[in-house]
């Protein structure tokens, strides 16, 4: 999943397009931009993937139907009022469920063509996941927030802010802070893994 | 409560210890590419490098059945969207180009109406000239006056006179005009030469007042004009106004001389003056004037000394 660079005057044509015509070649064009983002991006909070389905589809609904008062405010606007919407709707999933949200809860590897695992390689991988899991969930609630939004969402730092009303540079600093809490525990893991190699 | 938790957490403030070094800028700027670009693993790679690009390899992926089931159902919304818009448009359009005609009659009747009373309100408001000529036309429409001359002036002089004919019935005789006031109507002995024609009106109410029109046929347009006006009364509160200027008799009784100043408007809004003479006296219990704009003060005198 390659995040395509939008560039910004390009997207308020194509906004501006489906506001003034309803245009359908314009919404699909935006939807390509950022299906598989937001899907990422609320996998990452929830356990099954029939309910993210659920609120992917919930999240575009209320795009289409809202976009018609959406206003543009610069560049990062569009995706910060999209994500925005998921977010909320994620929030509200796990206050209706009394789930509380745990930030990663991946445990299976996502698809990827032409790569046929063997058993022992989808063992691996689940630990793998788990203890990745385990380690972004260690971090605080709002560093796993910007890193579930970076990562999965494919979000800019700009738009991120945009999005928690932070500034630019706060997010950056949280960012750094969480990769270097990370690194710390991945970096043991790796040395672990060299190690082992070496004896085999 | 987990949530409410989150968004009660406190912003850890960047300080100067926590200002992004060359590397965490260096980081930032690799972590955007690697997200662009999506790079995997790499064994020259750092392990944050490494950290960073194993999160991006695992991102959940979506099944394409999926995404091309949620893209068709959004389209088919997009469609129905963009089809009933048209369908608000063109109701618009069809409400505003049929206003009137989807109505029925006496709605866009009243309609007009309106339209037209607001038009000539606004016209009358700021137009003084309009505003006379809509009074006249009302004294006709009602009755009061068998003949209005409407004079519009342009640069203090006469441009044009429009007569106005009401369809009024025919003025009263002597002896009808004699039944309807208490007191006696008196008349002049004496009338200037081809001055015969008598009409007589009659304005009931508290004061009685009768007039009394002196007519004088023309010899050449064979047209009726006024020649002059004796009203009596029974109280002098119409005819009280205007510029006393001289105070003479008449058979005894003082009498005064007075300016009675008619306003009209020109085409251009300004005010002019048509002046006529009034002499104004009181006999008996009975307030007479008499009003003309074209006979000499001698005449006036004989004609007032010639009542009985």
């Amino acid at each position: 999943m390659v995040i395509d660079s939008i560039d910004p005057v390009l997207e308020l044509a194509m906004i501006r397009q489906i506001q003034r015509n309803q245009d359908t070649e314009a919404f699909t064009k935006l939807y390509d931009k950022y299906f598989s983002r937001v899907f990422a991006y609320i996998r990452y909070h929830l356990e099954s993937d029939h309910d993210t389905e659920d609120l992917v589809s919930a999240t575009f609904l209320r795009v289409l139907e809202g976009l018609d008062d959406f206003q543009w405010r610069g560049a990062g606007s569009f995706a910060a009022w999209l994500f925005t919407i998921a977010r909320n709707l994620v929030n509200n999933y796990h206050h209706r469920t009394h789930d509380v949200d745990r930030g990663f809860t991946l445990s299976e590897f996502p698809q990827i063509e032409a790569n046929d695992p063997s058993p022992l390689d989808v063992i691996e991988q689940k630990q793998d996941l788990a203890e990745l899991g385990h380690m972004i969930n260690a971090l605080s609630p709002r560093q796993k927030e910007i890193i579930g939004l970076k990562f999965f969402g494919g979000l800019r730092n700009q738009e991120i802010a945009i999005m928690l009303n932070l500034d630019e540079r706060t997010i950056a600093s949280h960012l750094c802070r969480g990769l270097k809490e990370l690194r710390q525990v991945y970096g043991n893991k790796e040395a672990e893994q060299r190690k082992g190699n070496s004896h085999e | 409560m987990e949530i409410r938790k989150q968004n009660k957490e406190k912003e850890i403030p960047m300080n100067k210890k926590e200002k992004l070094t060359k590397k965490d800028q260096q980081l930032l700027r690799e972590v955007n590419q690697l997200i662009t670009n999506e790079t995997g693993y790499s064994s020259e790679s750092t392990s944050l490098h490494n950290l960073c690009a194993h999160l991006i390899s695992i991102r959940p992926k979506a099944d394409n059945a999926f995404r091309e089931r949620l893209q068709d159902s959004l389209i088919l919304r997009l469609e129905n969207k963009q089809e009933q818009k048209k369908i608000r448009i063109e109701h618009k359009k069809r409400q505003h180009t049929w206003l009137f005609l989807t109505r029925p009659i006496w709605q866009t009747a009243l309609i007009v109406l309106v339209i037209l009373a607001l038009l000539a309100a606004g016209l009358f408001a700021i137009y003084p000239p309009a505003r006379t000529f809509a009074r006249d036309v009302l004294d006709v429409v009602k009755g009061r006056v068998d003949q209005v001359i409407v004079t519009v002036f342009e640069n203090g002089t006469i441009k044009e006179e429009k007569t106005i004919s009401s369809d009024r019935e025919e003025a009263l005789t002597f002896e009808e005009a004699q039944a309807q006031v208490s007191f006696t109507i008196r008349l002049p002995a004496y009338l200037p030469e081809g001055y015969t024609e008598l009409d007589y009106e009659v304005y009931p109410g508290v004061d009685e007042m009768v007039t009394i029109l002196v007519n004088k046929i023309s010899d050449t347009t064979n047209e009726t004009s006024v020649f002059f006006e004796l009203h009596e009364s029974l109280q002098d509160q119409l005819y009280a106004g205007g510029e006393i200027l001289e105070e003479v008799l008449i058979n005894g009784k003082p009498a005064v001389w007075a300016g009675d100043v008619g306003t009209v408007y020109d085409d251009s809004g300004n005010p002019a003056s048509l002046k006529a003479i009034k002499l104004y006296w009181e006999d008996g219990g009975i307030y007479f004037t008499l009003r003309s704009y074209s006979l000499s003060q001698s005449e006036m005198l004989a004609i007032a000394r010639s009542i009985e």
